[in-house]
């Protein structure tokens, strides 16, 4: 395979150093170009890996030409996009145009401004998710090429695990609610520090964003920002955090490719930190949100630009954080005939993550997510061409090299009929041996 | 002073409401009302009996001496920053001064340039035979006041905290109920708290302070804010204070639960960023989107119709020092219409109606005489008589003191 990793931020980055972890011998990785804006960015990270397979070179990725150039100058097959999300489509007609295959890790979303149209349907957005990708399914299959789109943790692993979910797990699934969650504290940090934990950009987006829950008898329910606070007791030692919807790629894709094993809703929601929940209220409230440039000293700025490049960054704010975070799938439906309830989740620690990739725990999982990916589109156990989504794939090869590579899930059984049924089963076995 | 002339300068939010309150006084035969907006000059001085309009260029100390000729007292509503020419003004013409708050224009550093109004400024009102006044809105002025009241409870002083919870808030988006610049400087800016003796500079938001002072006794967490009340005391505490070591001013409300995060994520920084190319403030971003606080009778009326989150707040003093050998805590409550109560007596905001009746008081005590210092003076040097006979005023528009005495 070779590679070209577009945008070496946190997320770039781990990809990066998890790709050159997985293949030291050379058996599928034969080059990773790491392109950037910012040049100086991808050449410290080729100074560092220290690996001839490994090149720097710069790109304006919102230059579908530049992006095309690149990929024909090193004759690129993969284009793993890792830059900020408003660049995707272009990095996505690029790598369709330059004939690679692609993955992102999310897609592009356009709200209306003032989206005043909360409920049944997609009025709440000028471009709604994924579409621009679905749309040009029939495209790349012509050229048979492979975009896998929604390829990091959350969609991603995520998307993984309610395929495993349905295969495996269930006979018939009913719900999907994807919970998300951590318990980082900052040792010394102020009680009121706001941190984003993650792409600020990407932030923005998925909290201010109108959020969907799919149901079967509905469709596309659009809610207003920071909707269905609830309390999730994460497993690990995480323990409650408290959630909220987001906008999130997983209720668009699980339905699309599940609806027929029984499927009734998938919802998504994430724990928000109440600082980072004012601060953010406060910016939607401003407007700061809005991509739409204000005059300001005779020129035209957007605010969204500013409020992304004052806010702080991810990864300033690594070293001294403690704690795990977590996402999972929480699912209900019928397994033997019985009612079942599970929840199959990955956990992250933060310090092992600085310890092991120098990035926080999310970006590190994201990471993750999208390396094994790559790597299985590399050996070959995953293909085809179109645009598909994690849950067209073999689930099973992914898990199996989650647990290889030092990326663990875990499951947890709530108590249900088919539980209950289980362990009855087991006592009984455990007797019959006494 | 008999049959008083008047200039008030700036018709904004605090000049419109001296006005209005000036023009009912009986000692108070005329009114030049002055801006730079011919408009709103007009606007105001058709509702007023006794008033005439003139326009004024406020950064031209020239302007403002031909506007205040042959009057008695010159209100001072204008920006800080017009501050200096407004007082070179006033002793060219011979006339009292009173403003709302400590300008920043006579020296690049806040503290020097209050002490050079003191010091400089001080002698010269002196040697014409006219007071200056400064500091005497709400906060400083009427607070300064209750808190030179609660000084008559105690022996010697130890401590001063001066508490503000501006606990109105509107259904709509509406952070700040005064001049959102001001607002969002004060609550971003390093605050002054006098501390041990010296004043010290703390940081945005932080030190709380938690009090029962929400409603039906809810707990409301109170922040360092920077104002000008700390650092009067600094250089009074010793004869207008009973010997306090320390003072701080201490804020919370809507507006600081909204400014806080914005802070916190770096957005009321004033170091500019470039974004795109351009230089880019974020402080004067966040200010560009930012609602300015309601002015108009009809605007009031509208965001009441819509609905109210809150009326709350509260002006407390807490100074604790010894009384009879006995340590020992006054606490004082101003009581004071809230917003519904103010829009009723009035037709404007809970804050108008606190800073233009706080500052009103003080003018009224220029109109009937009561001060015999000459110089200048900070609200908070005001006579126990002059506190008396301010609190007298206040209770005829409905600000009343409380206090209680707690042995510690």
């Amino acid at each position: 395979m070779k590679l070209m990793v577009v945008g070496c931020g946190g997320v770039g980055e781990s990809i990066i150093k998890i790709m050159k972890e997985r293949d030291p011998e050379v058996q599928w990785l034969q080059k990773v170009v790491m392109a950037d804006y910012d040049l100086a960015k991808a050449q410290r990270l080729e100074q560092e890996l220290s690996d001839d397979r490994f090149l720097a070179e710069q790109v304006d990725a919102s230059s579908r030409e530049a992006l095309v150039a690149l990929i024909k100058k090193h004759e690129i097959d993969f284009v793993m996009d890792a830059a900020l999300p408003f660049l995707t489509n272009t990095i996505f007609d690029a790598a369709l145009e330059g004939g690679a295959n692609y993955s992102n890790m999310g897609v592009w979303t356009v709200p209306q401004d003032e989206p005043n149209c909360y409920g049944i349907g997609k009025e709440c957005f000028r471009e709604f998710m994924a579409d621009y990708n679905f749309d040009r399914n029939e495209a790349w299959e012509k050229k048979e090429q492979l975009a896998i789109i929604g390829l990091g943790i959350e969609p991603g692993t995520i998307d993984v695990f309610a395929k495993f979910a349905a295969d495996y797990l269930f006979d018939e699934l009913h719900t999907i609610d994807i919970k998300d969650g951590a318990n980082m504290e900052e040792p010394g940090g102020g009680e009121d520090d706001v941190a984003f934990g993650f792409n600020v950009w990407t932030v923005l987006d998925e909290c201010m964003n109108p959020n969907i829950t799919w149901y079967k008898d509905k469709g596309y329910v659009c809610a207003e920002p920071f909707a269905g606070e609830e309390i999730f007791e994460f497993p690990d030692g995480i323990g409650p955090v408290k959630l909220y919807q987001i906008e999130h790629e997983e209720t668009v894709f699980m339905p699309k490719e599940l609806e027929d094993r029984g499927l009734k809703r998938v919802s998504y929601k994430i724990g928000l930190d109440d600082n980072l929940v004012h601060a953010l209220k406060a910016v939607k409230a401003l407007g700061l949100r809005s991509m739409e440039p204000v005059e300001m000293n005779g020129a035209m700025v957007s605010p969204r630009d500013l409020v992304a490049k004052v806010a702080p960054q991810p990864d300033e704010i690594d070293e001294n954080v403690f704690g795990k975070t977590c996402g999972g799938v929480l699912c209900e439906g019928i397994k033997d005939g019985l009612q079942r309830k599970i929840f199959l989740y990955q956990t992250t620690d933060q310090q092992e993550s600085v310890e092991r990739f120098g990035t926080q725990a999310v970006v590190a999982q994201t990471g993750f997510g999208a390396a094994i990916g790559i790597e299985l589109v590399g050996r070959g156990i995953w293909s085809g061409c179109g645009v598909k989504t994690p849950e067209c794939f073999d689930s099973v090869p992914y898990m199996k090299l989650m647990q290889e590579a030092g990326f663990p899930f875990g499951m947890v059984e709530y108590d249900s009929e088919y539980k209950a049924d289980k362990d009855r089963r087991e006592l009984e076995k455990l007797f019959e041996t006494l | 002073m008999s049959g008083k002339k008047v200039l008030v300068l700036g018709v904004g939010a605090q000049g419109s409401a001296a006005a209005k309150k000036l023009d009912q006084e009986p000692n108070v035969e005329k009114i030049i009302c002055a801006d730079r907006d011919p408009v709103a000059v007009e606007s105001l001085v058709k509702t007023l009996k006794k008033a005439v309009g003139t326009t004024v260029d406020a950064h031209s100390k020239d302007s403002i001496v031909e506007a205040a000729q042959g009057v008695d007292l010159i209100l001072n509503g204008l920006p800080l920053e017009c501050t200096k020419n407004v007082l070179d003004a006033a002793l060219e013409v011979k006339a009292n001064y009173q403003d709302y708050a400590a300008t920043n224009s006579l020296h690049e550093d806040w503290v020097e340039s209050i002490r050079i109004q003191y010091d400089v400024y001080g002698p010269k009102f002196a040697e014409i035979g006219k007071l200056a006044l400064v500091g005497t809105g709400s906060a400083p002025g009427l607070i300064c006041a209750a808190t030179r009241d609660a000084m008559r409870y105690l022996d010697s002083c130890e401590t001063i905290y001066n508490i503000v919870w501006e606990g109105v808030e509107a259904k709509r988006f509406l952070p700040f109920w005064w001049s959102p610049v001001t607002a969002l400087f004060d609550m971003s800016e390093k605050a002054y708290a006098f501390e041990n003796g010296k004043l010290i500079r703390t940081e945005a938001f932080e030190l709380p302070i938690t009090r029962n002072y929400g409603d039906d006794g809810a707990e409301v967490t109170f922040v360092e804010h920077s104002h000008d009340e700390p650092v009067h005391y600094s250089f009074n505490a010793e004869k207008y204070f009973k010997g306090a070591k320390n003072a701080y001013f201490k804020y919370a409300g809507a507006g600081v639960d909204f400014a806080k995060p914005l802070y916190r994520a770096g957005l009321l920084s004033r170091e500019p960023e470039t974004i795109d190319g351009v230089e880019v403030t974020p402080f004067n971003l966040v200010l560009k989107h930012i609602p300015p606080a309601p002015k108009y009778k009809e605007e009031i009326k509208q965001i009441i119709d819509e609905g109210l989150v809150t009326d709350s707040g509260c002006m407390v003093i807490e100074a604790y020092g010894k009384k009879d050998g006995k340590d020992v805590m006054v606490e004082t409550h101003v009581n004071a219409p809230g917003l519904v109560e103010s829009y009723e007596l009035a037709g404007i905001t809970a804050e108008m109606y606190l800073t233009g009746q706080g500052g009103f008081l003080f003018s009224k005590l220029f109109l009937n005489d009561k001060y015999d210092q000459t110089g200048l003076i900070s609200s908070d040097m005001i006579s126990m008589e002059q506190v008396d006979t301010y609190f007298e005023y206040a209770k005829e528009l409905g600000i009343t003191l409380e206090t209680v005495v707690k042995e510690l």
